[in-house]
């Protein structure tokens, strides 16, 4: 708590400390705003900390670069406090002043009493279990965007640690659990083409004569002039195949063989492939039920987190892809704003009681 | 104090801009050419002003104005650029005759009391580029109108639904439900010829060549700089992408705010890409002003100093700082830096002839001392290879004899330097900068480059080998590769390295 003057204005507390909440921390520290960070896992840092550059001679944008500031500020910054391996029991309250009770790590229970509460508890990737069809987990060769992201992070000058010289065909599944009405995902998760895309550049640098495939149905932005770009990578050998696979099965020599329809034979083939890739999606975070609960929020058509009443009334914002899918950039943009938002209403608040 | 902010432009990105400046509570100078939709106390718009150039820094900007009354001169504290773009027809506009409208035309055409119904309208949503997810959510929405008001039929040519904002995904639900009809058509397939009173449509469908006879062909218009834009960001000490829209095409830019601090670009000046979210963007600016502006403080914890009695004028710091932290003093014979403007990277500090700048020593921090002999020296880019070193605790894995430096951005790098380090002893100098790209300091890391090759030419002449200096390209999440590329220009002294 800030005691500024006898007035009190309280801090802000953030649950989720991936790249939205630790960019909003950063913010509001920065403008000296005491924050406590509550993140249900053993570090903070969400799903990006884990990903690896993409760059191939030249950088491929993939915004990791910008996150990089941001884990250094809010490390050991003394604006900052930082609880996890922690969960937020109950909220109780109104805007200005909060009591939360969080459970921390040692099964201690805590209560901080704060202004403004941050939620962004992020996104979970989507479960690759629902489409055992795909064989994730089954054959060692087929991945997911995570694990390419966090095989990634390991490139060494020379190498890529998941590409061996087996490994001559590779091909992308675009659109896995998302754009998928049966599914309960009727939307686009807007980061997955792009990401494919980055990734099989790397890949194509690293390697150039390995064939990459991609199974598409639309492709979606990556930055810059979008037909230069494809056309750029027709050029550099990939393929893009207009049509959604049904299946993948181990062949018997032990590649992999992708079922999908042909539209020009309008039939459907098997293609051998000794690596398929899983661009898999965004879904709303497996507490979502949970966190709407305690903090009184309400959900979109897709089931991601949407605020009930005015943010500046109610004093709960939600920041990131805990409302709905966006790549790092604009989840750092979206937290900015909501940071923001707050520092202008601090200030305010504490103008009014003459302390500032 | 009231904050006053220079938009630049009237169309409605700047009008966006200036409802955002207005809700936070500061006032607003538009400039532009013809009318301004905005009537408001708190809005002053200047019909006819073109800007001449811009001095000063964000708080105080000195903007000098073209006007019908001679030069005028308004200090500003933040400045927006929203000057639109143009939307020119599509290049297939020429062949396909009178019965081919523009996405931009249709709704004219639509709202028009007396028209001949047409048939069948062919939609093409990206004949020539396809870029930006405003193309399909424009072209599903018209399509929609043109199948509900004229009831015919409406065939929807594409080759991607950019459909990755849910509502234009929503769009695209509805509007195969209400019957327009979506087709995907491969690229160089697609044809269109005026035929008999028609208008012939061919392309080839993945499956097999398909033509239409359409009634009207709707085309998507395409996004092009405006003329303006490339004299724009030269006043206003800003850059420009390969298209020559407005911001660089640098990983550190992806926002609104550009190179020079409280200088911002949004919307469609800033291509396809700006015109995702203009509203979004334009709140989120107006925010970020107000924000710095309510408590300015200096971004960077060293600033460059320039030593009045060294500076020779001669201006080669003035061309080479990425940030417009520099101007001539008023009052006295000498380059002076701006200090909310300098962002530490002592760029000019390498390139001074008269070493008249401070900054690019005091900024290379020792992170580790080489023990014993003296073999590879490290200057590592405070931007990328130092935060990969940081995030694992590297440095303490790194063999004998290696001495690493830290810098604020490999552009800091005065050849001089590397000379001292090569008659210290040191076998080689590798210097690890980020990506070409990815420089925070938009050129640092190139000027470096051409810098090191005209050293190792210089260092070649006196016989020794260029390969005294590598540059390599690293970037701040691969802590591994890092950490190789040092071993790697370490082993290849001709040691083991020991772990
Ligand atoms: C495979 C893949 C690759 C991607 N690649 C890129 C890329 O290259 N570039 C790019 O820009 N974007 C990429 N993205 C998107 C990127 O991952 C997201 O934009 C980003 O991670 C969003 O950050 P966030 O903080 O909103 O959420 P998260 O990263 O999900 O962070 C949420 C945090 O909240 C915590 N949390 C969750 N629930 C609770 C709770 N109940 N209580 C307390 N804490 C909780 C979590 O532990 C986590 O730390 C990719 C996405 C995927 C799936
Ligand atoms: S690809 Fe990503 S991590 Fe690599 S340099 Fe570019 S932005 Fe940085
Ligand atoms: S971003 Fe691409 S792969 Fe991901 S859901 Fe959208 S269209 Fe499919
Ligand atoms: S240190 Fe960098 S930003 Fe500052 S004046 Fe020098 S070149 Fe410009
Ligand atoms: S480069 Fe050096 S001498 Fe030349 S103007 Fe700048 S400070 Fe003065």
């Amino acid at each position: 708590m800030n005691s500024l003057g006898g007035v009190c204005v309280r801090g802000v507390l953030i649950v989720g400390g991936g790249i939205s909440g630790c960019t909003a921390a950063d913010m509001l520290a920065q403008s000296h705003i005491p924050v406590y960070i509550v993140d249900k896992s053993k570090n903070i840092g969400g799903k990006a900390i884990n990903y690896g550059c993409k760059a191939t001679d030249t950088c491929l944008k993939c915004n990791m670069c910008l996150t990089q500031d941001i884990w250094q500020n809010v490390n050991d910054n003394r604006y900052i406090d930082i609880m996890t391996g922690a969960d937020v029991l109950s909220c109780q309250g109104d805007k200005g002043d909060y009591r939360v009770m969080i459970r921390l790590e040692d099964g201690l229970e805590r209560e901080i009493n704060v202004s403004y509460i941050i939620v962004a508890i992020g996104f979970q990737p989507y479960d690759l279990k629902n489409k055992g069809f795909f064989g994730y987990g089954l054959y060692k060769n087929v991945l997911d965007g995570l694990d390419v992201e966090q095989l990634l992070k390991q490139r060494t000058p020379e190498t890529l640690p998941f590409i061996n010289p087996s490994i001559k065909k590779l091909a992308f599944l675009q659109c896995v659990g998302s754009r998928d009405v049966q599914d309960k995902a009727p939307y686009c998760s807007k980061v997955c083409c792009a990401y494919a895309l980055r990734m099989g550049q790397t890949i194509h640098h690293y390697y150039p004569n390995i064939e990459i495939t991609y199974f598409y149905m639309d492709i979606q932005e990556v930055g810059g002039v979008f037909s230069d770009y494809y056309d750029r990578l027709v050029g550099n050998g990939f393929k893009f195949v207009l049509s959604r696979p049904v299946m993948v099965e181990e062949a018997e020599d032990g590649g992999l063989e992708v079922i999908h329809e042909d539209l020009a034979k309008a039939s459907v083939v098997r293609e051998k492939f000794d690596m398929v890739i899983l661009s898999q999606g965004i879904r709303p975070a497996d507490d979502v039920d949970y966190i709407a609960d305690v903090f009184d929020l309400g959900y979109d058509a897709n089931g991601f987190l949407k605020g009930i009443g005015r943010w500046s009334e109610t004093g709960i914002y939600l920041a990131g892809t805990a409302k709905g899918p966006m790549n790092i950039a604009d989840s750092m943009a979206d937290a900015r704003r909501v940071a923001m938002e707050i520092i202008t209403d601090y200030r305010t608040a504490a103008i009014a009681s003459g302390v500032m | 104090m009231q904050h006053r902010i220079l938009i630049i432009g009237n169309g409605d990105d700047a009008a966006m801009a200036a409802r955002a400046v207005v809700a936070v509570g500061m006032e607003a100078l538009v400039i532009g050419e013809g009318a301004f939709p905005i009537a408001d106390d708190r809005v002053t718009y200047k019909d006819g002003w073109t800007l001449k150039h811009i001095e000063g820094q964000i708080g105080a900007f000195e903007a000098v104005f073209d006007t019908s009354d001679g030069e005028q001169t308004e200090t500003v504290s933040s400045i927006i650029a929203a000057t639109g773009a143009d939307m020119v027809p599509c290049s297939l506009m020429n062949s396909a005759g009178d019965k081919a409208v523009s996405f931009k035309d249709l709704p004219a055409l639509l709202n028009a009391k007396e028209y001949t119904l047409p048939m069948a309208v062919v939609f093409i949503q990206d004949a020539d580029v396809d870029d930006g997810q405003w193309v399909s959510a424009i072209g599903i929405n018209l399509a929609r109108q043109v199948r509900k008001m004229w009831g015919c039929d409406v065939y929807y040519l594409c080759r991607f639904i950019r459909g990755s904002h849910f509502e234009v995904e929503n769009a695209y639900r509805m509007a195969r439900a209400e019957g327009v009809v979506f087709i995907k058509y491969s690229k160089d397939s697609l044809a269109v010829m005026p035929a008999e009173g028609k208008t012939t449509v061919s392309f080839n469908d993945y499956t097999q060549e398909i033509s239409i006879q359409a009634d009207m062909v709707v085309m998507s218009d395409v996004l092009k700089p405006q003329t303006q834009t490339s004299s724009l960001t030269q006043k206003l000490g800003i850059g420009i992408n390969h298209e020559g829209f407005f911001q660089y095409d640098n990983a550190y830019y992806p926002f609104t705010a550009t190179n020079r601090r409280g200088v911002y670009v949004i919307g469609a000046c800033k291509g396809p890409a700006g015109l995702n979210d203009v509203s979004g963007d334009a709140a989120y600016t107006a925010l970020d002003i107000k924000i710095q502006l309510d408590e300015l403080r200096p971004i960077a914890d060293v600033i460059a100093e320039i030593n009045l009695f060294k500076c020779s004028l001669c201006l080669t710091c003035l061309r080479f700082c990425p940030h417009g932290a520099l101007h001539v003093s008023d009052d006295m014979p000498s380059m002076v830096v701006y200090d909310m403007a300098c962002q530490g990277c002592g760029i000019c500090g390498a390139v001074c002839p008269a070493e008249a700048i401070n900054l690019a020593d005091n900024g290379k921090a020792l992170m580790k001392e080489s023990s014993g002999q003296k073999r590879l020296k490290v200057y590592c880019c405070k931007n990328s290879a130092k935060k990969a070193l940081d995030a694992i605790n590297m440095v303490a894995q790194l063999p004998q004899g290696v001495e690493l430096a830290e810098m604020p951005c490999s552009g800091s790098i005065k050849p001089e330097e590397l000379v001292n380090d090569i008659y210290a002893g040191f076998q080689r100098i590798l210097i690890l900068a980020c990506y070409s790209d990815a420089c925070r300091h938009v050129n640092g890391n190139a000027d470096m480059r051409r810098q090191m090759k005209a050293l190792q030419d210089t260092l070649a002449d006196m016989g020794i080998a260029r390969d005294s200096i590598v540059v390599m390209d690293v970037a701040g999440p691969s802590s591994d590769d890092v950490l190789e590329k040092i071993n790697s220009a370490y082993n290849a002294i001709g040691l083991e390295v020991a772990l």
